[in-house]
């Protein structure tokens, strides 16, 4: 795994519209692996919990105990490295751009989104960070539009460098602020 | 607002109000500030303590655990005051807060909407004020709640809010905006306009197109079967006994069923659209649309009178609906979204704006209000596979329930496969249905095939843009476009165009970005 400490913003890409995207800081990964592993175990536990009532009590079933109890078990071992490529592959399709027109996110491994903040509609913006966030170096930018589904759209896992130019870039509104 | 009619004295006061504030270095707030935050903590907590005061005496610990928590609350609040600094910063309020998830907040100055001081007796006596700045973002919380300043600084502040938003902004958009709404509407800027009323035949179509009677019949049947007893049972369910009965001695329990079941229904939909009428009359007696200059305002109700209003340019979505039962009738709706500020002195938000009309009277009103609203518009159709999509969840419903029904109780299941086909066909129905269109002004969507739904919106009231896919989406070369706008109701029909061709619903999304990015932000 090349977790490349010192260069902060990596690979950049160029997306099909020409503008230059950016990925997060590779240390985001891990708080993406993190967050995929805990929704796996939660998710697991609930599908397994919802099956034994299904199976249990409403169609009353009866399914050998070591059998189920081997792929409940097999589930919660797959959990870990299936949360890996979940992470890695959300953290690759996670990218970022500062176009003329505003902050372009895309992002998302199954269901994808490719979502515009226009400049001249920012609010207010935040940068938000947790002791992991402080610990790494990274922060969270929070941009606030008049919007109601983009009311609030946050992008985590940023170096703060980064993180704070993005912000002073999008802040500006000298200029249409009519 | 504070007109610059002085621009020299108007510097040197901004200028005394910015060193007022620190002029670039950080601040904190009063000093006493701890001991607001304190006591708005212990309001929420006033019953807990108040029962442990009362209750608490027979078991010691209770009242040590009560010190602990008070005290635990103080230290909250002392590390409030502690972490929470603000600085003004040329043009921006920057806010630094938190101990452990530390957030900074930077806010134009010229993007704060409205300065609420709250001073109850107590930030009285003390000298001080609890300040919420608020920005025309939504939600609950201001966007900065400044627990508390002393007097002096929230003066300093609210003037130089103030200042800057009457440098920036709100001269030129409102008089600009107000002055081109003023001409739409002949010049006619102090008289009242009475734009549409409904009359008792109006309000009888629109209680029978609408289904609010069937809402209220299911929660009537509701309480009944919670609160009603076996008496009131056994008299609604006489008349269905009997002539069930009556079948059921000539042995003929078949027909009986056939017949009973579809006079239910009947029935219950006869009730319901006379409850809906009762509704209608009750909500919307005397229904009357009138505008004052750029104002709309509405009034309307039998016992209650309701009235509500906003200016025009508070708009941000419209939407035109016509159901089967208004087509029957020739009659539309236009419903409305509208950005109202919470600290603004709108009483009521402004939604139903014509809850019934003609179509074309629809679209007299939509060209006095709207001079670019061109009526007509080009739709482009969906990908020609969308209804696959539309139909997808349904199908997959029906062969869940059908698989269920089958592994339970066997072949019998497979009867509840026969929904399948109707589902194909309501889904090609309603792709067929739907489509939108972009003008140089306006973004329109529309969808529904027996409960037509037309949405639009002014590009330079859009807030953001989204290009969204799924994984169905990806195989079959589609795409969709969400929009969206200031004031947007989550049950309303949002401008999420569903199901575009791929190449077109990014060709769409990379104008509308650059669109929006040219025009400026309106409120």
């Amino acid at each position: 795994m090349n977790e490349a400490r010192s260069t902060p913003a990596t690979a950049t890409t160029s997306s099909d519209d020409g503008w230059r995207f950016e990925h997060l800081d590779p240390r985001a990964r891990w708080g993406m692996r993190l967050n995929a592993l805990l929704l796996a175990l939660l998710l697991f536990g609930v599908i397994w919990v919802l099956v034994a009532v299904v199976l249990g009590v409403a169609l009353d079933l009866d399914w050998p105990a070591a059998t189920a109890f081997a792929i409940v078990l097999a589930s919660f071992l797959a959990a870990p490295p299936l949360a890996w490529f979940h992470g890695s592959a959300r953290w690759r399709r996670t990218r970022y751009a500062l176009t003329p027109q505003g902050l372009r996110i895309q992002r998302g491994v199954w269901w994808r989104s490719d979502t515009v903040v226009p400049r001249s509609r920012v609010q207010h913006t935040d940068l938000q960070r947790g002791p992991l966030d402080r610990a790494l170096g990274l922060a969270g930018l929070r941009v606030y539009t008049a919007g109601s589904e983009l009311g609030r759209v946050a992008l985590d896992g940023l170096p703060l460098a980064r993180a704070e130019a993005l912000r002073d870039a999008l802040i500006r509104v000298d200029d249409d602020a009519l | 607002m504070t007109m610059p009619s002085d621009a020299s004295t108007e510097s040197a006061a901004t200028a005394g109000d910015e060193a007022r504030l620190g002029a670039g270095t950080e601040r904190r707030l009063h000093p006493l500030s701890w001991l607001f935050v304190l006591l708005a903590q212990l309001r929420s907590f006033a019953l807990p303590l108040v029962a442990l005061l009362v209750f608490g005496d027979r078991g010691e610990s209770w009242q040590w655990w009560g010190l602990v928590a008070v005290g635990v609350l103080t230290l909250g609040a002392a590390a409030r005051y502690f972490t929470y600094r603000f600085r003004i910063d040329a043009d921006e309020l920057v806010i630094r807060s938190g101990l452990l998830e530390r957030n900074v907040r930077h806010v134009p100055l010229a993007r704060i909407q409205s300065v609420a001081l709250h001073r109850s007796l107590l930030h009285r006596l003390a000298g001080v004020a609890e300040v919420r700045l608020e920005s025309a973002v939504g939600g609950e919380e201001p966007e900065a709640r400044m627990q508390v300043l002393s007097m002096a600084d929230a003066d300093a502040l609210e003037r130089l809010v103030e200042y800057h938003r009457g440098a920036a902004q709100a001269v030129p958009v409102a008089v600009r905006g107000e002055r081109a709404e003023a001409a739409a509407s002949n010049g006619d800027e102090t008289g009242t306009r009475r734009l549409l009323h409904l009359s008792l035949l109006d309000l009888v179509k629109l209680g029978l197109s609408s289904g609010r009677g069937t809402v209220l019949l299911a929660a009537g049947l509701g309480a009944l079967e919670q609160f009603g007893d076996e008496q009131v049972w056994k008299r609604v369910a006489y008349w269905p006994n009997e002539l069930m009965d009556w079948f059921l001695a000539r042995d003929n329990y078949l027909l009986g069923w056939m017949l009973l079941i579809p006079a239910l229904l009947l029935l219950a939909t006869a009730v319901s659209r006379i409850l809906a009428i009762a509704l209608a009359l009750l909500r919307d007696f005397d229904f009357t649309l009138e505008q004052v200059g750029p104002r709309l305002s509405v009034e309307r109700g039998l016992l209650t009178r309701m009235r509500a209003s906003a200016p025009l340019r508070r708009i941000q979505h419209w939407t035109l609906r016509q159901n089967l039962v208004m087509r029957l009738f020739g009659r539309s709706s236009l419903r409305v979204e509208t950005a109202a500020t919470r600290a603004g002195n709108e009483p009521q938000t402004l939604s139903e704006l014509v809850p019934i009309a003609p179509p074309d009277v629809l679209d007299a009103l939509l060209r006095g209000w709207l001079p670019d609203w061109p009526g007509v518009f080009d739709f482009r159709p969906l990908h020609p596979r969308a209804w696959r999509r539309m139909a997808l969840v349904p199908c997959l419903l029906t062969l869940a329930a059908s698989a269920g029904l089958t592994a339970a109780s066997g072949a019998i299941g497979l009867a509840l496969l026969a929904p399948l086909p109707f589902w194909i066909w309501l889904a090609r129905r309603q792709s067929a249905c739907a489509g939108y269109a972009v003008t140089d002004r306006f973004v329109v969507w529309r969808s529904g095939w027996l409960d037509k739904r037309l949405s639009f919106a002014q590009i330079d009231k859009l807030q953001g843009l989204r290009w969204v896919q799924s994984p169905f989406d990806r195989r079959h070369g589609m795409a969709g476009v969400r929009i969206d706008t200031a004031g947007a109701h989550p049950l309303g029909h949002r401008l999420h165009l569903a199901c575009l061709p791929e190449a077109e619903a990014r060709a769409l999304f990379a104008r509308l970005s650059i669109r929006l990015a040219k025009s400026p932000w309106q409120w």
